[in-house]
């Protein structure tokens, strides 16, 4: 059973597909809407061990554990080394002495405790749930020079040099990998390209340059800003002065927007979400003055970010509840603990948005509804509804270069559909669709057992707040 | 944190305060339900005049309110904030003060009994001062204290210009205040979280000081005061390292009345004197937006 793919990404040319499926990713390129043939380039798999952090994390409290033996025997060793030396000439004065007096570095404090059983290595045994390595994000290069991958097991961020041309299947060429000490959960790059802006789970942003291959240890990186909640998304950007600003997202309905590279200086925020934020864009055509933000909430917002009347920001607010209302079914239902009393309290989310360059739309894909929702954006960032595509499962994820559209299925036999963009503002399944997913599928070697060993594909519902205290 | 996961340390001799029966409110709770009933709402709000007698009311008993010292910053609470600092409703928290339009340029993060609040709001009957704190319980000490507070000063009109609110300012704090709009920000006594691990949930972290920055204005003043070293030293420390705070002078902290204030008049402070303890200050000043 083939993985479906929970990453894909189109580059700008719309030449080049990068897909992700559990560990693995793959890069292809496609022919053109004219003959729809896809050629694998190559592809990278992650195979640092899916224990990593364990081992990792043992290693450290197996060296501890040796150090401490280790000093333990030399300690013992020199008092008793002492004791007999001081037998000859027993003395008031020298009795007291012999009370060993603990140098203060080696009294045990409460987080350096003295172990006295060699640390075991927890390794799940048979029927622990599955341990997943998985591609968690993916992000091209400015220039498209570049691949930013991050990794599950051990928390890093990869970085490869793409060359397009080599044919040897080698096209990846591995610049480094940066572990990192929270998961991270969005990437992007600097303007120039020169540096990549991690933002991780536990709110905090990292910037690591891009083609240096030095690794930095994880535990000395200094964060450049962080916010006290999940990050869910970064983006840099020029405003309208033509500084350089990052904007982060997090699950505490913020859009933070700072200056880069002096990210300790916040320009504004902005205020409107009542729910977590799990995506936001800055559509090409609208010159970058308009932000279009969504997540856990009932409606999608606009806003002219660079605005410099305060806090006028927000353009729109548009419902979205009546395009889902009658697609939401039982996967939709809230968990059982916070449910209502009638059982019947369904929450659904955005998972994501698209911007449609050629007809200047934008693509919004809700979490577990087969059905793509487009909706035209003007320069003034207003957001009007244009149509609605249902297809045959839900969508997982999805990317849009100039003329073509590629959405990645909840599916086994059909993950992915590709579309092309036509000039009157309608998305037609591309004819070539068959044959381009047959090339595809047979180069994706991401091969399961059954559903069960399926990571999670959905995961932005879980972000909404439960406010239980 | 609730009430009923809460662990109540029970004195020896209390009998209504371990009641086995689970059915049957203890005493603390009974107290905190009746004040509650008192004041109808749960936030502070001063109603009607409720007894024209002329006698002091008397202060609530802290000793039915007293919640553990840690509450986790990371946890989503049942809290309750403006979207945006335009949408919050401040008539409610400061229903008497006149100026309707003035707004908050004092704030003490983490104002625990609120002994700091009530003697800056004497000290600056002209401010605004808001206090902000995590722990449910505490919260509603303070607001009990402010209100017995207002009602045996009606004659001369104190304690108007204080209030408090349950907040998670390392998470909401831009919801409440504009850019800019701070003028002194205290934080007292905060939890130390000794665990290297714990250090993120510290209340001054270098990324956290950039939010600080963002709410106070240009020359504003940070307090700081502790009474664990090593706490003090790492505050010291990110302010130092950040490029937006500097830190006064000596001089200029001995000679500043809110050090005094807040070294005396905080119950942590007068705790920690009372066990002869030391108590470390460091104050910084906010600086001017550097070029970007």
């Amino acid at each position: 059973m083939k993985h479906p793919f929970q990453h894909v990404l189109l580059d700008k040319t719309g030449e080049y597909f990068f897909a992700a499926a559990i560990n693995s990713v793959f890069l292809f390129k496609l022919s053109g809407s004219d003959s729809g043939d896809a050629k694998l380039l190559g592809s990278w798999t992650d195979e640092v061990d899916p224990y990593y952090t364990i081992r990792k994390h043992h290693k450290e409290l197996l060296e501890q554990y040796e150090q401490q033996q280790k000093e333990k025997k030399e300690r013992e060793e020199k008092l008793k080394k002492e004791a007999e030396g001081s037998n000859d000439t027993v003395n008031e004065n020298n009795k007291r002495e012999l009370v060993p007096e603990i140098p203060e570095e080696q009294i045990p404090t409460s987080t350096k405790q003295i172990m006295n059983k060699k640390p075991k290595l927890p390794l799940p045994g048979p029927g622990a749930p599955p341990t997943y390595t998985y591609i968690r994000d993916m992000c091209l290069s400015r220039n498209n020079r570049y691949l930013i991958v991050t990794t599950d097991n051990d928390k890093a961020v990869v970085v490869f040099e793409i060359d397009y041309s080599n044919t040897d299947g080698n096209v990846f060429k591995l610049i480094k990998r940066q572990p990192m000490s929270k998961r991270p959960s969005a990437v992007c790059t600097s303007m120039d390209d020169s540096t990549i802006i991690i933002a991780d789970k536990f709110g905090d942003v990292y910037s690591i340059p891009m083609t240096d291959p030095t690794v930095f240890d994880d535990s000395k990186l200094k964060p450049i800003l962080g916010h006290v909640s999940m990050l869910t998304c970064v983006q840099n950007a020029v405003d309208e002065e033509g500084k350089e600003v990052i904007m982060t997202a997090d699950r505490d309905e913020h859009i933070r927007i700072s200056y880069f590279p002096k990210s300790y200086v916040i320009k504004k925020i902005l205020f409107g979400h009542r729910e977590f934020i799990s995506c936001f864009v800055l559509p090409k055509w609208c010159d970058g003055k308009v932000l279009v933000s969504a997540g856990g909430d009932p409606y999608i917002c606009t806003w002219i970010w660079q605005s410099t009347g305060e806090l006028k920001e927000l353009k729109s607010k548009v419902s979205v509840e009546s395009l889902v209302k009658d697609k939401l079914n039982e996967k939709h239902l809230a968990p059982e603990k916070f449910q209502n009393e009638a059982g019947d309290l369904v929450e659904f989310c955005i998972s994501k948005i698209v911007p449609l360059n050629k007809t200047q739309q934008i693509a919004v894909i809700f979490e577990k509804i087969p059905s793509l929702f487009v909706f035209d954006l003007t320069k003034e960032g207003d957001l009007t509804f244009a149509r609605e595509y249902p297809v045959h499962s839900d969508i997982i994820t999805a990317t849009a270069s100039n003329d073509q559209f590629i959405c990645s299925f909840d599916a086994m036999d059909q993950c992915l559909q590709f579309f092309d963009i036509n000039d009157d503002k309608t998305l037609q399944v591309s004819p070539h669709t068959e044959t381009l997913l047959k090339a595809i599928d047979d180069a994706n070697d991401a091969v399961i057992g059954d559903i069960d060993e399926m990571i999670p594909l959905f995961n932005v519902y879980y972000m909404r707040k439960r406010r239980e205290h | 944190m609730s009430t009923e996961s809460t662990p109540v340390p029970v004195k020896e001799g209390s009998p209504s305060e371990s009641s086995p029966d689970p059915s049957v409110p203890s005493k603390r709770k009974q107290y905190r339900q009746a004040k509650q009933e008192e004041r109808k709402t749960k936030q502070v709000k001063i109603a009607e005049p409720t007894s024209e007698s002329k006698e002091a009311k008397p202060l609530p008993k802290k000793r039915y309110y007293r919640q553990r010292a840690h509450s986790n910053p990371f946890s989503d609470h049942k809290l309750d904030y403006p979207i945006s600092p335009e949408q919050m409703d401040w008539s409610k928290l400061y229903p008497t003060d006149e100026s309707a339009d003035k707004q908050v340029t004092i704030a003490d993060i983490g104002c625990g009994y609120g002994g700091l609040l009530v003697a800056l709001a004497e000290h600056f009957p002209e401010r605004r001062i808001l206090g902000m704190e995590i722990r449910v319980q505490v919260t509603e000490y303070v607001e009990e204290r402010i209100r017995a507070l207002r009602e045996s000063h009606k004659d001369d009109a104190k304690f108007n210009n204080c209030a408090v609110i349950r907040a998670n300012s390392m998470k909401f704090l831009p919801n409440f205040f504009r850019r800019g709009q701070l003028d002194k920000m205290f934080f007292c006594f905060p939890d130390p979280h000794f665990k290297q691990r714990k250090h993120k949930a510290r209340i001054i972290t270098n990324t956290l000081l950039s939010e600080y920055a963002y709410v106070l204005k240009e020359g504003g003043i940070l307090y700081t005061i502790t009474d664990v070293f090593d706490l003090h030293e790492w505050m010291k420390k990110h302010l130092d390292e950040h490029p937006m705070f500097e830190r006064l002078s000596p001089q200029e902290e001995q000679s500043d009345v809110c050090v005094d204030i807040m070294t005396n008049a905080t119950e942590e402070g007068k705790k920690v004197s009372r066990n002869n303890g030391n108590k470390y200050i460091a104050c910084y000043t906010r600086l001017p937006n550097p070029e970007v």
